[in-house]
């Protein structure tokens, strides 16, 4: 799909805690309830540890999460 | 604004056959026919709002005598030397009686007249034919676009009083309500309710199902 959605952090430049590397934007699979869901996220280009900005998991992710699971 | 299914986001989300589910809620469909020996090999077939053929290259490979139909032209129609007609549903230029099968993929719910159509089909349908449909169910809401096929939706007894009204019988009923919720969540995911305009109600969809029907001309 050529329309994936790109998400940045709320704010400021971020380092993986562990490898002490910034965070890439890359392309990330979500998966939620037997659904795939790509997206292009902030995430450690060694250890792929991805962070899910907080609008993103309070908004978007949250609608999401809801209308599968018929909340 | 264009009709969602007319959107260019929309066809990259739904995929070739424009409906939830896809080409998997029409195969479970047509399997049940064929595990009830409904579905013979040279059927002929007529997909009601064809789109880009998906439906069609699954009832080829049922064994079907295959004919497109929609009322745009279809021009980036997948399936190639076969008839495609265009034509309104209310109105099909077939003869009285001349298919065994119909299939109406979430075409009635966009319908002015719904009962004209499925009249429609009952006419060109022969005795005993069959037909397909798929659709969404619920309460119809005031709050989508009129054009909108959340607008068309019916409870799931309106929808079997009209089937009956125009001359059908049930014969099997299946929920793929699942697939639509996916569906919704993936149009909320990739686009928003920007990209669709009132066409997309967010999570006024969780209010709908989605269920297919196998009819009988009785």
């Amino acid at each position: 799909m050529g329309m994936l959605p790109e998400y940045r952090p709320d704010q400021g430049e971020w380092l993986c805690g562990r490898c002490r590397l910034p965070l890439t934007q890359e392309k990330v699979p979500v998966f939620y309830l037997n659904s795939a869901f790509d997206v292009i996220l902030p995430r450690c280009p060694q250890c792929g540890f991805t962070l899910v900005p907080k609008f993103l998991a309070q908004g978007k992710m949250l609608e999401v999460e809801s209308l599968l699971e018929e909340k | 604004m264009k009709p969602l299914w007319e959107q260019e986001l929309f066809q990259a989300i739904a995929s070739e056959s424009l409906h939830p589910g896809g080409r998997a809620v029409t195969y479970e469909g047509l399997q049940w026919l064929r595990a009830h020996q409904l579905l013979p090999c040279g059927q002929r077939a007529v997909d009601f709002g064809c789109g880009r053929g998906a439906t069609l290259a699954l009832l080829k490979q049922f064994g079907c005598e295959i004919i497109g139909l929609d009322r745009t032209p279809q021009r980036a129609c997948s399936v190639t030397d076969i008839p495609l007609i265009c034509a309104d549903l209310a109105h099909l230029p077939l003869h009285s009686g001349c298919i065994d099968l119909g299939v109406c993929e979430c075409v009635l719910s966009v319908l002015s007249d719904p009962t004209a159509g499925l009249l429609e089909i009952a006419r060109v349908l022969a005795p005993c034919g069959l037909c397909l449909v798929n659709d969404l169910s619920g309460e119809a809401s005031g709050q989508c676009a009129k054009a909108s096929c959340l607008h068309g939706a019916k409870a799931l007894e309106q929808w079997q009083k009209l089937f009956q009204t125009t001359g059908f019988r049930l014969l099997h009923t299946q929920d793929h309500s699942a697939a639509l919720r996916k569906l919704a969540a993936q149009l909320l995911w990739y686009g928003d309710k920007a990209s669709f305009g009132s066409d997309f109600c967010g999570l006024l969809w969780q209010k709908f199902g989605y269920h297919l029907w196998l009819l009988q001309k009785e």
